[in-house]
């Protein structure tokens, strides 16, 4: 295989292992909307342009031309939007088979390859009476309710009973990267806690999050969520000193991933933006984090 | 109940969908739509 897709952080020749894409119907618009970052490889000798779609019964999917992919290189692509369908009812797993093709020329005529990975949609209703929630973090009571902040690199500031942009009412907790705002360049920070998750088959953490960008003359590089230093879901790419954003900004999201059962796990989540002009900031308003298991 | 009914059942846990848990694709859903956030309901501005 000269080009390949991937849904996560491993990196070639390891195989990746499977990957479920989570989430959890309870507050969903409908229809519920997929966003979904991918990687590509293009291990052939040519440069080639790369083209990614999906199909399943039921979906709307976009294609996305992403562009010239030099020859040995790979990329990173979040694809907001992706697909959306009508919200399901109920519990409900699906599969969706995303595709990558790529072609040898800048209008997409001569295709080259083509290469289809099976991805799973799990899609959970924590209020079906077969989950219980085993944390819950809504900020409401106007305090940090035991989460904390570490510059990784830059400024960062939390603060609680953020009243702009939140999803329970009054509060969400709110974390202000390049809060000085007079520092350019890189800008990483952790929003951090600790959790003892259950001792059952099927751990969750639900987090619901929104990326205030401040301006423009700023870029959002990526958002992650890890336990520890495990990368659970990286959305966007890679530091990289520009004023584009690779992660959807300016509008509620919500990312699901499973956690190990019975451990103790120091939950992250991570923002990386560049700043350009001192004054530009970017914001993450958290609100209603959750831990849901059942056996 | 038949017996192809009850093997059914035990494959999948019962009624609802089994959770085969996996690791976790690069992925998000979008909590509210684009258009008009406060018309979709998902967060109360105040401002």
């Amino acid at each position: 295989m000269s080009v390949d897709l991937r849904f996560s952080n491993v990196d070639p020749p390891a195989p990746e292992p499977k990957r479920s894409i989570y989430s959890d119907l309870v507050n969903l618009p409908d229809p519920v909307r997929l966003g979904l970052t991918v990687r590509i490889f293009n291990s052939d000798i040519v440069t080639l342009w790369m083209r990614v779609d999906a199909s399943l019964a039921g979906w709307t999917f976009t294609t996305f031309d992403l562009g010239g992919l030099g020859a040995g290189l790979d990329m990173y692509r979040n694809l907001d939007n992706f697909g959306s369908r009508a919200k399901p009812a109920a519990a409900l797993s699906e599969t969706i088979v995303v595709r990558l093709r790529a072609y040898t020329d800048s209008g997409y005529t001569s295709l080259k390859w083509t290469v289809e990975r099976n991805i799973d949609v799990v899609f959970i209703k924590s209020d079906d009476g077969s989950w219980t929630q085993d944390f819950l973090d809504n900020f409401n009571d106007g305090t940090v309710q035991g989460w904390a902040v570490t510059a990784e690199v830059g400024t960062i500031q939390i603060v609680a009973g953020a009243t702009d942009y939140f999803l329970s009412a009054p509060y969400a907790l709110r974390v202000k990267l390049n809060y000085l705002a007079n520092q350019t360049l890189e800008h990483r920070g952790r929003l951090y806690k600790t959790f003892a998750t259950p001792n059952r088959a099927n751990v969750f953490a639900i987090a619901d999050l929104f990326i205030l960008e401040y301006d423009g003359q700023m870029g959002g590089k990526n958002i992650q969520l890890k336990h520890g230093d495990n990368v659970l879901v990286f959305i966007g790419r890679p530091y990289y000193a520009d004023n584009a954003d690779y992660i959807t900004m300016n509008k509620w999201i919500r990312i699901v991933a499973p956690l190990p059962p019975n451990t103790s796990v120091e939950i992250r989540v991570i923002l990386d933006i560049y700043v350009a002009v001192g004054d530009r900031r970017a914001n993450i308003n958290f609100d209603d984090f959750r831990i849901i298991s059942k056996d | 109940m038949s017996l192809l009914k009850k093997i059914l059942l035990l494959i999948g846990g019962g009624s609802g969908v089994k959770v085969v848990v996996v690791p976790s694709a690069n992925s998000y859903f979008n909590l509210v739509g684009t258009v008009d956030l406060r018309e979709q309901g998902g967060y109360f501005n105040r401002t």
